[in-house]
């Protein structure tokens, strides 16, 4: 390249700058260096301006001198843009993730924006003073002063009428003042208590017995991952007992345990009478979930001699009937289960006493 | 060699020199009084809301002497600020009555 006078001239000054100038700039000083060079041989040569190829930064960042004044935009749902000119990522990243859920999907005309669940809120929106501003009409979050029952509309206005939720209003939960934002989180791409690794978490915070008995040696595997307690509740509100998925107990527990459903040819009465007489269904230290341990629960209702034709003698009621009579000698000691080993029920035409 | 060490303290001493007034910033503590004080509200790091962004901010200011004093007075006593938008409200009064943080928040400010 030949060099003319005023390139020359550049040089030179550039070099003179070299010595003299410290620099305070954040980028490297050899990378000034070259666009310095770059800048004056360009001026020095009266060539038009050009972008260098350094100039170009790999990602926009806006420097305050580029910045542009902020329009308010929708930055997640239609008409949100009102409560995100505060409320966006510099604020609170965590209210933004409503649009990894299902909540924030524009596409579905049902989906609301942030009025529809926190009210128009005009006295939040509209304050200019130097104090906290008053809250929005409805807040979800812990300590709240909305009534549960203010909080629930706001999701039950949509979220009632499907099947799984139209028994919510005087249900166990609904009674006691259970917000439907006390289990869910909305702002959250991950909402604990609908995934059923972590749901149990949620439900134990309140239900502090059923973790303790969840930790006993026979439990359903709530705590591995493989059973969640939604599996046999319906927390929303069920015409069972215990909030149960089924209309009883049994029918609930016959969903997975299908076996022991029948009809049998010959039947134990307590069991499709209720699972319960025998089982406690969160945790036992008595292997499968018993109540008691044989021959003390057989006894509890066979308490006539072991080879007599009443068996249950006086005492037919169970326990819960109240025991009349002491159990019978001939039942101390005994494995019930080593030779009755179809407790549930038999098909087989000499399984009358559940033998085989 | 002698002039070699000479010239190592004279490049030491002139690091110091140059070296930030607020390079000691706790960057924490300032970042989480500004967001109990709900400062992000209306002002970010680098983008313009209601409020000029805090690099603005510290461009404004820099090298200002009375900077910290204008800061600190303008987050404690709340005076009618003008936004962006053009409209006029009271300035948010800092959550804080501690004065070291308070200053912590506003050395932050204007390191940016």
């Amino acid at each position: 390249m030949k060099l003319t006078s005023k390139s020359f001239i550049a040089l030179a000054a550039l070099a003179t700058m070299m010595v003299t100038t410290t620099s305070y700039a954040a980028e490297p000083a050899e990378r000034n260096m070259g666009k310095v060079i770059a800048k004056m041989y360009l001026a020095a040569n009266d060539l038009p301006p050009t972008i260098l190829p350094s100039e170009v930064s790999p990602a926009p960042v806006e420097t305050p001198a580029q910045e542009v004044k902020a329009v308010a935009k929708d930055l997640v749902l239609k008409g949100d843009a009102k409560c995100t000119a505060c409320h966006d990522e510099a604020d609170s990243p965590k209210v933004l993730a409503i649009s990894q859920t299902r909540h924030g999907v524009n596409a579905d005309g049902r989906t609301p924006t942030c009025t529809s669940c926190h009210g128009e809120s005009i006295a939040h929106l509209g304050y200019k003073g130097s104090a906290k501003p008053p809250k929005p009409d409805f807040v979800f979050g812990k300590n709240t002063a909305t009534p549960a029952a203010e909080r629930n509309q706001a999701c039950l206005s949509c979220h009632e009428k499907d099947s799984k939720r139209h028994l919510w209003t005087g249900s166990k939960h609904a009674s006691n003042d259970v917000a439907c934002s006390s289990c869910h989180q909305i702002h959250t791409a991950h909402d604990k208590v609908r995934d059923k690794r972590t749901q149990p978490e949620v439900c134990f915070t309140c239900h502090k017995e059923q973790r303790a008995q969840e930790h006993k040696i026979s439990h359903h595997p709530i705590g591995e991952g493989k059973v969640a307690c939604s599996d046999c509740h319906n927390v929303h509100g069920s015409a069972g007992p215990k909030l149960l998925k089924k209309n009883t107990l049994n029918e609930t527990c016959f969903t997975c345990h299908a076996e022991k459903r029948g009809p049998f040819l010959w039947e134990h009465q307590p069991v499709s009478e209720d699972c319960s007489n025998c089982h406690t269904p969160h945790g036992s230290n008595i292997t499968p979930l018993l109540k008691s341990r044989a021959p003390f629960m057989c006894s509890e209702c066979h308490n006539g001699p072991h080879n007599s034709k009443v068996p249950v003698a006086g005492d037919a009621a169970g326990i819960q009937g109240g025991l009349s009579v002491p159990p019978s000698e001939s039942y101390v000691g005994r494995g019930c289960l080593n030779c009755h080993s179809m407790v549930h029920g038999s098909n087989h035409p000499a399984g009358a006493l559940l033998h085989r | 060699m002698k002039k070699q060490i000479i010239a190592g303290i004279v490049i030491t001493l002139a690091a110091a020199v140059m070296t930030p007034a607020y390079a000691d910033v706790d960057e924490v503590a300032a970042k989480s009084l500004a967001k109990k004080s709900d400062c992000f509200k209306c002002h970010a790091v680098d983008k313009t809301k209601k409020g000029p962004s805090y690099k603005k901010i510290a461009i404004k200011y820099k090298g200002k002497a009375d900077a910290e004093s204008v800061l600190v007075k303008q987050i404690t006593t709340g005076p009618k600020v003008k936004l962006e938008d053009g409209s006029e409200e009271s300035h948010k009064i800092i959550d804080s009555q501690d004065q070291g943080a308070i200053k912590n928040l506003v050395g932050w400010i204007l390191s940016l």
